[in-house]
């Protein structure tokens, strides 16, 4: 926009009487100086971080020999897609992903109905459900490790009391993965549940009282008016939840390790174990990058199909 | 907190209310089932091993202190402790600084592209952790910061300072501006703004995005485990070494799992409506 074009009140251009009575020069160096610790300090720990990285991605660097490390172009990356633990790996965290992203948008959802309703005691309810969220990853993964535990877990009691087989949880291929999700699910439901909540209840009476005037039931009334009403809440939960369940490590760590064998080992974990117990630092970064455009490249993808959908 | 359920007819019939009553059930059960593991390591940590490691569950039993006495005397519970209130505690301390100053010039100050810089920030909450380990191992081992306090603060302010800045960015632009166009007219600085009149109205959103920094660094576990080892353990390491060769100590987990959550319950109860507002903040808005 440039300045002569902008309408003239007596030879003076607008909007640099605008700009004049809210003095410029003072404020925006005022906000530069409030601004700038954070943003030089994030760019330091970041974006630098993260250059650093790339350059190391294209590196031969070994923990114990880096007087050694040289420059090897794109051959790390090469090679991690010539390796089947890469594509393994990054079949898991997909199945992780998926799964625990469906699961916790329907219980949440279910949940959040539930606690958008009258009851004594609402209030306390709905503080409860919050505690998952935020206890210790590290201190609950350990919880229900306990708990899986086949010979004397409480998981295992309870399904021999309905008369159900005993499960070998965490050894087993089969049924580590589900271990895994579980105990994701139970500590993010709780959050997605909030969030949709919050959204329903942003659902403004009328509306409501509408859908009852017209004799919708329950579920019509949720399906036909609430969900759509709430898809942007739902959009910006689902994104928060995708991400966070595509780079998660400390519960998956600490419960199976990634093992029994590749069952529950996913990127995070790759990466982690090729650096630091492998000690092979050039290919550890490689992987995360290719996390990195993986995670870009699913954040796209979502906000565009449901983008699609809304229209 | 308001609802919006519909269906409150004052005609409601036996069998709505029968209906109502048992969806109140269902809601009640849920929860305990939801609330179950946090109830069984508190249990756990009371139980001596025999208890812990018995066939079929316990439920009632003479509780005992030994795994918290274990917990202190066996694997210097009492240092990690100390090194996760300081790291913690710093870290909280600085990011409510620089997200305080950060967030009023978004929310207040003209600030040219302020909306791909406030996006931009809060990108930075979604960046994985393992893709700077790397970077942060090597030049933290140069600069002697592996092992350190501040090298894990440091960490830490980075990596909760994003979303402070978005979440106060979120409390202080629903402040009234009348209020602080007053205080300017009246010459106070911005310094003084942000102090006397700001501070004081967001108070009850700022202690939650305190209360979200202090949580998410106190259970942080992937940047201690990596630059980490002895003298500056954090307490979600020291637990995570209760993992042994043969066998887990189930007991000592529990009583580290019960002085870990505690502080965490309590300040969830205190302040419960804050925190309902805080977590919906960044997503209804």
């Amino acid at each position: 926009m440039s300045l002569g074009a902008s309408p003239r009140v007596r030879g003076r251009p607008l909007i640099e009487r605008r700009f004049r009575f809210r003095r410029p020069s003072s404020e925006a160096s005022a906000a530069g100086f409030l601004l700038l610790p954070s943003v030089l300090f994030l760019v330091a720990m970041t974006i630098i971080p993260m250059f650093y990285s790339l350059w190391m991605s294209t590196r031969y660097y070994t923990l114990t020999r880096p007087d050694l490390a040289h420059f090897v172009g794109l051959r790390n990356f090469a090679d991690l897609f010539r390796d089947d633990l890469f594509w393994r790996a990054l079949e898991v965290t997909l199945v992780f992903t998926a799964s625990v992203l469906v699961l916790e948008f329907v219980l949440g959802f279910l949940i959040a109905v539930l606690l958008d309703r009258r009851m004594r005691g609402m209030g306390l309810v709905r503080t409860l459900y919050i505690i998952p969220v935020f206890v210790s990853p590290v201190a609950m993964g350990l919880t229900w490790r306990y708990m899986f535990q086949p010979g004397y877990g409480v998981i295992n009691s309870l399904l021999a009391g309905i008369g159900l087989p005993r499960v070998n949880w965490l050894a087993s291929t089969d049924w580590a993965m589900p271990a895994v999700v579980i105990v994701d699910v139970w500590q993010w439901t709780p959050f997605v549940a909030l969030i949709l909540l919050a959204g329903m209840q942003s659902v403004s009476t009328e509306i409501a009282e509408a859908a009852d005037l017209d004799g919708l039931g329950r579920w019509q009334y949720l399906r036909l008016m609430v969900l759509p009403l709430i898809r942007p809440v739902i959009v910006v939960v689902g994104l928060i939840r995708l991400i966070d369940a595509l780079k998660s490590f400390d519960l998956i760590y600490i419960i199976t390790r990634g093992g029994p064998g590749t069952a529950t080992y996913t990127l995070p974990l790759h990466s982690y174990i090729t650096g630091f117990t492998s000690g092979f630092m050039g290919s550890s970064a490689a992987i995360a990058w290719v996390m990195v455009i993986i995670i870009n490249v699913l954040t796209v993808l979502f906000l565009r199909v449901l983008a699609r959908e809304q229209a | 907190m308001a609802t919006t359920a519909p269906h409150r007819d004052p005609r409601v019939t036996g069998a709505a209310r029968a209906g109502r009553w048992s969806v109140n059930a269902f809601t009640l059960a849920l929860l305990g089932l939801w609330l179950f593991p946090v109830y069984w390591i508190f249990l756990t940590s009371f139980k001596t091993p025999r208890e812990i490691n018995a066939p079929t569950p316990t439920f009632l039993f003479d509780p005992t202190l030994e795994n918290y006495r274990d917990l202190f005397t066996r694997f210097a519970f009492g240092r990690a402790l100390t090194n996760s209130f300081v790291i913690v505690g710093a870290t909280t301390f600085l990011v409510m600084v620089l997200a305080l100053l950060a967030a009023y010039a978004l929310g207040r100050l003209p600030v040219p592209g302020e909306k791909h810089l406030a996006l931009w920030i809060l990108s930075l909450r979604f960046l994985p952790p393992v893709a700077v380990i790397i970077p942060f191992y090597l030049t933290w081992q140069r600069l002697h910061l592996l092992d350190t306090h501040a090298g894990l603060i440091l960490i830490y302010v980075a990596f909760n300072l994003p979303f402070a800045i978005w979440m106060l960015r979120g409390f202080l632009v629903e402040v009234p501006r009348e209020l602080d166009e007053a205080a300017t007219l009246d010459g106070l600085s911005h310094l003084q703004i942000i102090r006397r009149i700001i501070l004081p109205v967001i108070a009850p959103g700022a202690a939650v995005t305190a209360i979200f920094t202090f949580t998410f660094a106190w259970n942080e576990y992937l940047m201690a485990l990596i630059l980490t080892s002895v003298d500056a353990t954090t307490v979600p390491l020291t637990v995570s070494k209760f993992i042994q060769a043969y066998s887990i100590l189930w007991g000592d987990v529990g009583a580290a799992a019960a002085i870990q959550l505690l502080p965490i319950l309590v300040v969830v109860f205190l302040l419960q409506k804050q925190i309902m507002r805080g977590i919906t903040l960044g997503a209804v808005k």
